[in-house]
């Protein structure tokens, strides 16, 4: 018993003793591959085919250090910009985006003049003090077109079957009623045609157009990357463009009457 | 090519030599005298010649060549009376239907049974460990779990304190194969790994294979655990009952007709406090049932098992009990709703003394249906501007099986044992990932998984070894593929013992990863390969075991895993694939490492101490562009022990410990906004996304886990008296100490507190003290 007497004295003492221990941070990681935070513009740039001039897009903020997100204010988010630039790799045609004046645009530069076309290449290169260059290529795909007389609409479902294109990598489709629209999203398969059923049942009315849309391979990548915020997991970062993040894609767009 | 065919010759002549000479071997079963229930690890030996074997857990046995004329077979357990049994044999073999054994007529059977009998008694099988249940009913701090015994074996590493998912020397968790009785179990733990889904008085034997495992093992690359429940008993009504405050847990056995005995186990709990305090309705039960009836020399057994779990927990109930408005725009919870269910017939049949055969059939399915999110929003009035945070993830997985298997065992000449045997795993699945809104339309598929087998153990003196193939195929694939397995022991003076195994393994199903996506991966969300080549690796293990000093035995194990196909199934691109696993992504991998373990007996301290060293590598395409990055669970020291002393004849204390390598970690380095392009409106959605351009780049600090424990058996007091009113046999009290001394400073994530830096947070940080008391009748 002497001995468990000394053994109880052992633990208590260092019981006691370590009790204000939860209330620090603990031990920090033990750093295995230093990394350090890359500074960089951060952008979401769609060029868009849709028969009309001036609906491209880019946006520009920066990325921000793990400090910055948590403090009272972040400045110069939308950082000022030396140019950003979209050249016509076929024409050779260069398009300078300006920043909206509309404040809820929010960091978006547009060119009114900008008109693109199905299969058209574009590079994107914007420049900022301080930040590296931002590089970006895309390719404009082809105009989603359906099976001739594939399109048969029914009193709850519409079924096509949609030309596919090597250009798209993923399509998403609306369907247009006086009050709603239902949207879908389908991925090409190996065959040159895509078969969609949809039913409408759950809704009111019949449908008064098909939208349909096809994106580039940067725009599908880049929306297929994940995005959490469960800390210290890794996420692959789903960027299209070199010198910074983000993405420069394309989509085309076609609208067909039902 | 040529492999194989080597291979397939070396069994043919194998097989061709294998008529019968009409050698003498005897062989039988033995069981316990009062319950009737077969016993496993019976020394069963004749005393003139030193010649013996041991009961494997269907409480068989075989000695080969015994010779003709009288025999005095005596057999022998720590926890029995030797029995001696005189055997006139003939010329031909002999078989012993049933010798019965009396137990020990001692108080302190238990930790006698943990002290000699050893702990972890591994056989001719390289990394292959079995567990006597008794050790989870001895050391309180393992709540009865087989899970938490495990994570003691070296070979076990976890990556998160709060997650029921083990890895075994390196392989992802949805390479661990769990079976009751036979029959595959998904999903074996209850919600948020609160405890293992099987009740610790069913279970009879735990046995764990964690690599080079035989031919008749497949459908999982890195380990094998067989769970063996209780048979019942033969004469009398026998049990447990452990009710609390928040539920009820019992088991009760008994004879059931003529030859027949059956088991009934059956476990429900809620929590109260989460159920009234904050409005959270949850519930954890789970129920087995078991009947065995023995018709001639053929032993029927029907199992069956049910398990659900259920709880609804939002933080807005917790709100109550603050000021009004204090967090209007803050909502976090979760709901999770799982059931397991199995039910199957197993039979196994002495055709001839030495040929037996043993077949199947089952049916086994687990669903989960688990939501969890994440809310907020703030507006600054100022500037006209609200942002908002809508996290959610839902999963919806279900997997089932109907499967039938059937193996034949021929005790042949020169002490070879030949197995053959073949089965059929019909899976569906049906899989609901990311949708919120909408009534639930699973996506759903189904595989047939085929396998046969053909192994041969000879045993040459001190020389064993065995030499197995197995063949198996995803019937949609065709193709079938080759899983070679070897494995050999030769046994040195002294007792010490070298063995080494090779060994492919194929897997036609993977499990989705959702760790980036869920605070807590608690379940195993199973997808089908559909037409990818199977998930397999290639193992290399040799080893050494014998005796140290007197009850102290060692066991040195190197190993070498190359993980040729591997495939990574995250929650987000299994949302982004449309339901389906287009996102599958294929990878490769490799680990190694070596084990060293001490256990046994040193006066009244008994138990085992375990060191590894183990190292995992992971390649995939999408993670830097396919460069090596470290495994998940990749933690290269791990320490471990569990320790019982013998305070007095009626009390055992208990130590569990835990000092292991930190888990590996991505740390963020900063955070952009990530769009998501809507071509309906021609507008962006963005969301603040950590930017991580490392994978595993810092490692979290040492895990320290120390818990302490007490057993002692009532002879008066409160629980003594409740029991004898009861009826009760026995009663004993448990006490626990968790986190003692306050050293889990085990943190699962860190976060970035302003003007402060990273704070650890983890699930543990005080100490926690428990007791109970436990009825037996």
């Amino acid at each position: 018993m002497k001995i468990m007497r000394t053994v109880f004295f052992i633990l208590t003492s260092v019981f006691l003793c370590t009790c204000d221990l939860p209330h620090q941070p603990g031990p920090m990681p033990t750093e295995i591959v230093e990394t350090e935070f890359q500074p960089g513009l951060n952008i979401m740039a769609v060029l868009r085919a849709d028969d009309q001039a001036g609906t491209s897009f880019i946006n520009i903020n920066r990325a921000l250090t793990t400090e910055e997100i948590y403090s009272d204010s972040i400045e110069n988010f939308s950082p000022q910009i030396n140019y950003a630039k979209v050249s016509s790799i076929d024409s050779g045609a260069e398009y300078q985006f300006v920043r909206s004046e509309d404040s809820s645009d929010w960091g978006s530069y547009f060119d009114t003049t900008l008109s693109v076309g199905a299969g058209e290449a574009y590079d994107l290169e914007i420049s900022a003090p301080g930040f590296p260059t931002l590089t970006g290529h895309t390719i404009i795909p082809d105009k989603p077109q359906l099976v001739a007389n594939s399109l048969l609409i029914g009193s709850d479902k519409v079924s096509f079957q949609i030309q596919h294109h090597t250009s798209a990598f993923e399509y998403k489709l609306y369907l247009f009623f006086a009050a709603s629209v239902l949207d879908k999203v389908v991925k090409p398969t190996n065959g040159n045609i895509i078969e969609v059923d949809w039913d409408f049942s759950t809704l009111n009315g019949s449908p008064l157009y098909l939208g349909l849309t096809a994106l580039d391979e940067n725009l599908t990548r880049y929306g297929n990357s994940p995005i959490s915020f469960i800390p210290n997991t890794y996420h692959p970062d789903g960027s299209t463009v070199s010198g910074g993040y983000g993405c420069f894609g394309s989509v085309a767009i076609t609208i067909i009457p039902l | 090519m040529i492999l194989r065919t080597k291979l397939l010759a070396i069994l043919l002549v194998i097989l061709s030599f294998n008529v019968h000479l009409g050698a003498s071997d005897v062989t039988g079963f033995v069981h316990d005298v009062q319950s009737g229930e077969s016993i496993i690890g019976v020394n069963v030996f004749i005393k003139a010649t030193g010649q013996g074997a041991a009961t494997n857990v269907e409480g068989f046995y075989i000695l080969r060549n015994v010779g003709t004329g009288p025999v005095d077979l005596t057999f022998s357990h720590i926890a029995y009376v030797d029995t001696t049994l005189s055997v006139n044999m003939g010329p031909v073999n002999h078989f012993i239907s049933s010798v019965t054994l009396r137990p020990h007529a001692i108080d302190t059977k238990a930790i006698e049974v943990v002290g000699k009998r050893t702990t972890i008694i591994k056989d001719m099988d390289i990394s292959s460990m079995q567990v006597d249940p008794v050790i989870l009913t001895e050391i309180p701090q393992l709540n009865k779990d087989v899970f938490k015994l495990i994570q003691f074996s070296p070979s076990v590493t976890t990556s998160d304190p709060m997650s029921p998912q083990y890895y075994v020397r390196g392989s992802d968790p949805g390479e661990n194969l769990v079976q009751m009785d036979g029959m595959t179990i998904y999903n074996p733990q209850h919600f948020m790994g609160s405890s293992a889904i099987f009740n610790p008085y069913s279970i009879k034997n735990v046995e764990m294979l964690v690599g080079g495992f035989d031919a008749e093992y497949g459908g999982r690359n890195a380990s094998i655990m067989n769970i063996s429940t209780r048979e019942g008993h033969q004469s009398e009504i026998h049990g447990e009952f452990r009710p609390s405050i928040s539920g009820i847990s019992g088991a009760i056995e008994f004879p059931a007709g003529k030859n027949g005995t059956a088991m009934v186990s059956g476990r429900t709990y809620t929590d109260f406090m989460l159920r009234v305090m904050m409005g959270s309705p949850n519930l954890v039960m789970d129920y087995n049932a078991a009947y065995q009836v023995l018709l001639g020399k053929t032993r029927l057994r029907f199992s069956g098992f049910f398990a659900r779990d259920y709880m609804d927990y939002s933080v807005d109930n917790l709100m109550l009990f603050f000021p009004e408005g204090l967090f209007d725009s803050f909502g976090e919870g979760f709901v999770t709703n799982t059931t397991n269910r199995a039910l199957g017939v197993k039979f196994n049949s002495v055709l001839l003394p030495t040929l037996t055969l043993e077949g199947q059939v089952y049916h086994s399915a687990s669903s989960v249906d688990n939501l969890t999110y994440f809310n907020y929003s703030i507006t600054d009035t100022v500037e006209d501007f609200t942002a908002a945070l809508d996290y959610k993830t839902h999963i919806e997985n279900t997997i089932g099986e109907n499967t039938g298997k059937a193996s034949l065992a021929w005790y042949a000449f020169w002490n070879q044992t030949l197995k053959l045997g073949l089965e059929i795993n019909d899976i569906y699945f049906a899989n609901e990932v990311g949708r919120f809104d909408a009534d639930p339309n699973p996506n759903k598929s189904g595989a047939q998984f085929q396998s046969f087998f053909v192994q041969d153990k000879i045993e040459l003196g001190p020389f064993q070894f065995k030499l197995g193939l197995r063949n198996s195929r995803s019937q949609a694939q065709g193709e079938w593929h080759m899983e070679p397995r070897a494995s050999a022991s030769l046994m040195f003076p002294g007792g010490h013992q070298l063995k080494t195994a090779y060994g492919k393994y194929f897997q036609y199903l993977t499990t989705m990863d959702s760790k980036g996506d869920e605070f807590v991966q608690f379940l195993d969300y199973y997808q089908s390969l559909e037409d990818r080549e199977p998930l397999n690796s290639i193992h290399y293990i040799v080893g050494l075991n014998g005796p140290l000093f007197g009850d102290i035995a060692y066991e040195v194990s190197a190993y070498y895993k190359d993980l040729k196909q591997l495939y990574r199934a995250t929650y987000s691109n299994t949302v982004f694939a449309g339901e389906s696993s287009a996102l599958i992504e294929g990878g490769s991998g490799e680990s190694y490492g070596f084990e060293i373990l001490l256990r046994g007996e040193f006066g009244r301290l008994s138990g085992w101490l375990g060191y590894n060293y183990s190292k995992g590598f992971r390649r995939y395409p999408s993670i830097l562009d396919g460069e090596t990055s470290l495994f998940d669970a990749d933690q290269p020291h791990n320490l471990k022990s569990i320790l019982l002393f013998k305070l007095t004849p009626d009390i055992v204390a208990s130590s569990t410990l835990q000092i292991t390598s930190g888990f590996p970690r991505t740390w963020e380095t900063g955070m952009r906004m990530h769009g998501t392009y809507d071509p309906l409106t021609n507008t962006a959605g963005y969301f603040a996304t950590y930017i991580t351009p490392e994978r595993n780049n810092v490692r979290y600090p040492a895990r320290f886990a120390w818990d302490i424990g007490w057993k002692k058996k009532l002879r008066s007091g409160f629980g003594f008296n409740l029991a004898e009113y009861l009826g009760g046999v026995d009663a004993y009290m448990t006490m626990t100490i968790r986190n003692l001394l306050f050293l889990h400073r085990n943190p699962i994530y860190y976060f970035y507190i302003p003007e402060y830096g990273y704070y650890g947070f983890g699930a543990e940080y005080v100490p926690s003290i428990s007791f109970g008391y436990s009825l037996q009748f």
